[in-house]
């Protein structure tokens, strides 16, 4: 099974920060940050859930962050559509492999998984790569 | 950037616009202070426009280098006149137009952001400003659309021109 056969259309992104929305729930490219923790393939990460039903957003949204019984993503939770991701990946990854995702689930989310940023990349490609990430977003869900 | 440089930055030189000379001149030259919303060159602009810039508060961000407040200041100013300049046209065309967003970047750059439903703007400001630059992508449509280049605070007639194209292209884009 290749890739885009495997994942749902539609993956979710938490949002903690209320900065990183803007008017009419845009969202910017802060909302992106991607970790510096190095992997061994030079991938920098940003969690996400894939949205395979609805118990990725309920999953999301009952996150509570760690050592606290506050909700993590109280601001709400972007839909980004993947077939938007799959088009910066055709326009992107020409040469060089800059842009990816994965699953990875993890203990009590078995929808998780990452955005995928090479670590290498001058900071203009990473800002021009964040910034069509958040073009991605179709819809923000704010918290209730 | 030299002294000489720092003399030809004022209202007069930028074009017909709303510059309040006096504290962008101050902080231009870096012996005032970090300046507030309300010392900004928009302040006078119709809502709308001033509306742009009401998000851009310079005491919540880490401002560690005289350099990125220069270029900041010279295009915030440079901007506020382009949109003042074309204020009739957004007036009578625009219902809004989204406040640019303020945020702090590694290694002490900071990034303004622009977005828009479907576009956006990205400016970003190095300490080290051959390296500071904008990139603009718009995904309406189905079709995208993607432009970058520097941005070159020192060559206000150039830079001024870009943020012309740039307006031009968020108006008939919105």
């Amino acid at each position: 099974m290749n890739k885009i056969e495997s994942f749902p259309d539609k993956l979710l992104r938490g949002i903690s920060d209320p900065k990183v929305i803007g008017e009419y729930g845009i969202v910017t490219a802060q909302l992106f940050q991607f970790s510096n923790d190095t992997r061994n393939d030079l991938f920098l990460e940003e969690s996400i859930n894939w949205e395979d039903d609805d118990g990725s957003l309920e999953c999301l949204k009952n996150q509570k962050k760690k050592d606290s019984d506050q909700l993590q993503f109280k601001e709400g939770i972007a839909v980004l559509e993947r077939n938007k991701i799959d088009e910066l990946l055709r326009r992107f990854n020409i040469m060089t492999k800059l842009l990816s995702y994965e699953r990875k689930a993890i203990e009590d989310n078995k929808y998780h998984g990452n955005l995928l940023m090479l670590k290498t990349l001058e900071k203009n490609v990473k800002v021009q790569l964040r910034a069509s990430i958040a073009n991605c977003v179709e819809k923000v869900i704010k918290s209730e | 950037m030299n002294d000489t440089y720092c003399d030809t930055i004022t209202p007069t030189s930028i074009g017909t616009n709303n510059l309040s000379g006096n504290s962008f001149k101050e902080i231009y030259e870096g012996i005032a202070h970090l300046p507030s919303a309300s010392e900004l060159p928009y302040i006078d602009a119709p809502p709308l426009i001033s509306n742009v810039f009401k998000e851009i508060n310079f005491s919540n961000v880490t401002l560690i280098d005289k350099s990125i407040q220069k270029q900041l200041l010279i295009f915030i100013s440079l901007l506020s006149d382009v949109l003042n300049s074309r204020k009739d046209d957004i007036i009578n065309n625009t219902k809004h137009i989204p406040a640019i967003k303020l945020s702090t970047e590694d290694e002490g750059s900071i990034m303004l952001e622009w977005a828009f439903y479907k576009f956006r703007f990205c400016f970003l400001f190095e300490i080290n400003a051959d390296k500071s630059f904008w990139y603009y992508t718009n995904d309406n449509n189905d079709v995208n659309d993607s432009k970058s280049g520097p941005i070159d605070t020192e060559k206000v007639n150039e830079l001024n021109i870009l943020i012309s194209n740039l307006v031009d292209t968020a108006l008939s884009a919105i």
